[in-house]
């Protein structure tokens, strides 16, 4: 079976980013396989955002965002990396760098990928949660912050991935202080995929807003930021 | 010519490739080495076809120094110019439909042919000036070239304002009714676009006259810099609506007065009391 083999190959995939990046990078860098890596990494994030965009759906008690979810989540995050996916591309290369589109595609997935697997982790914890009858609001704040949390992690890998594999010659073994000199020696290009992350997460959250509800629980609040600024006034009890 | 001539000095030939023949051995051929990685555009005169015309705008960006170079020893300069045009014009387009849509079809037609025109006049009403103070002050710049440098910066606008399109495209179909935050945005990513094409020309200038601009240079280049916003800005109000109010019915050319300065001093005014709700 051609599927299983994909994705059985998809969580070896995993393995090897998270133990061995580098070499991950490198492979990146000079574009070994790269469908196949697309095709693996998107797989993962069906499976991970999958799973976790249903459990999250079940914050309501009610079975149907909990459907929705399973397709919705793994939609938002697929989404908002193609939107920002272009300003990357060209901001990266007008400040000279050496990546091109399908490698830029394929790191952009590789944090995705990251993240929903760490979101597949948390995902008995919410399970627990909400098995232990939490009320609505504190398991939509719970899976907000686990999921930021995933996110802040997968991306991560985004900016190491892309300074390691523009480097012509990387070192093998990377330690923190050498991942540090090359996050200085991107300079400006640094700076780009910073504010980059900062105009992705901003993007996130206004689609995550208009592709509403994830957790079928209602909530106030105009955009993103002010519904859960709402939730956690009402989580300390002020509304 | 005699033909006893005419077969001697095809001898001689004959000799001479016989001779180059002989004195290029086949060279060693080389261990196959890890393939290094690929660049999309190696050089972009080996590049044929139609597409050409579109690897333009990223080789100008990837391989800024050989396209420098090129322009400083007038390397093709005329086929150069005629794909940045095409292609800026392409890009600008494309981004005017994006700017338009929010209000109609025909305003989104309407802008397509609008802004490659706000830029592509703008260039032409500065160039002179910069050509001629350049020359002014020893520049060694031939108008060509001029021509060329401030070409590329258009193209590498039209370029990064075309990747924010997806982004200013989002922002419409979730916020579409915010007229004002629509427009800020724009202007900010026009903004941000035309900064990096200009800071391209800048580096252009230095590279293609081979030294570090003097005091001087410079500061007719920071001048010129000015104008050139001043005169796009004033464009930019002179042909609007780009993005057209949406209460409103289209109108090719709208003449209420004011100045681009305050519509966006009004603009931004609006959307700090939408964001401290003060006001």
């Amino acid at each position: 079976m051609s599927v299983l083999k994909h994705v059985l190959s998809a969580s070896g995939i995993v393995e090897r980013i998270l133990r061995a990046r580098t070499a991950y990078f490198a492979e990146i860098g000079q574009n070994l396989d790269l469908p196949d890596k697309i095709l693996h990494l998107l797989i993962l994030i069906a499976l991970g955002f999958g799973v976790f965009g249903g459990v999250a759906g079940l914050s309501g008690r009610t079975l149907g965002p909990s459907l929705l979810g399973i397709v919705k989540l793994p939609a938002l995050f697929l989404i908002s990396g193609l939107i920002c996916l272009p300003t990357l591309y060209y901001f990266s290369v007008l400040f000279g760098s050496r990546l091109h589109f399908l490698q830029m595609i394929t790191l952009i997935l590789t944090s995705q990928a990251v993240t929903a697997v760490l979101a597949l982790g948390v995902t008995p914890i919410s399970l627990l949660f909400l098995l232990s009858g939490t009320d609505a609001n504190f398991l939509v704040l719970l899976n907000i912050s686990a999921l930021g949390l995933c996110a802040t992690l997968g991306l991560i890998f985004l900016v190491q991935g892309a300074l390691y594999a523009n480097e012509s010659k990387p070192p093998e073994r990377m330690t923190f202080g050498g991942w540090f000199n090359l996050f200085v020696r991107g300079g400006i290009r640094t700076l780009v995929l910073l504010s980059w992350l900062l105009l992705y997460g901003l993007i996130g959250a206004q689609l995550s807003y208009a592709m509403r509800p994830f957790f079928g629980v209602p909530l106030e609040g105009s955009d993103f930021f002010s519904s859960v600024g709402s939730a956690v006034l009402r989580l300390f009890g002020a509304r | 010519m005699t033909k006893e001539t005419e077969s001697e000095s095809l001898l001689a030939d004959m000799t001479m490739i016989e001779a180059t023949i002989v004195e290029t051995p086949t060279p060693p051929r080389p261990v196959v080495a890890p393939t290094p990685p690929v660049e999309i555009v190696p050089t972009w005169l080996e590049l044929r076809g139609f597409w050409r015309i579109f690897t333009m705008s990223e080789w100008i960006m990837r391989d800024r120094l050989s396209f420098f170079e090129e322009v400083r020893t007038h390397r093709d300069l005329g086929a150069k110019l005629r794909s940045m045009i095409l292609s800026s014009l392409c890009y600008l387009a494309l981004f005017g439909v994006v700017l338009g849509m929010s209000h109609s079809w025909m305003q989104a037609l309407m802008s397509a042919v609008k802004l490659p025109m706000l830029f592509l006049v703008t260039l032409l009403i500065c160039l002179p000036t910069l050509y001629f103070f350049n020359l002014l002050y020893g520049s060694q710049l031939t108008f060509q070239q001029t021509t060329t440098l401030m070409m590329a910066a258009v193209t590498i606008t039209g370029a990064l304002s075309l990747a924010f399109a997806s982004i200013s495209l989002f922002f419409w179909l979730t916020i579409g009714e915010q007229y004002t935050i629509l427009i800020l945005l724009n202007v900010i990513i026009l903004g941000i676009s035309s900064w990096w094409g200009l800071s391209f020309l800048r580096q252009g200038m230095r590279h293609v006259q081979r030294q570090a601009l003097d005091v001087r240079q410079w500061r007719i280049l920071t001048t010129w810099l000015v104008i050139y916003a001043f005169v796009g800005t004033q464009m930019a109000w002179a042909l609007r609506p780009f993005f057209g109010v949406p209460s409103e019915p289209f109108v090719v050319l709208r003449s209420d007065g004011g100045t681009f300065i305050g519509s966006m001093l009004t603009a931004l005014s609006w959307l700090l009391q939408k964001l401290f709700g003060y006001g």
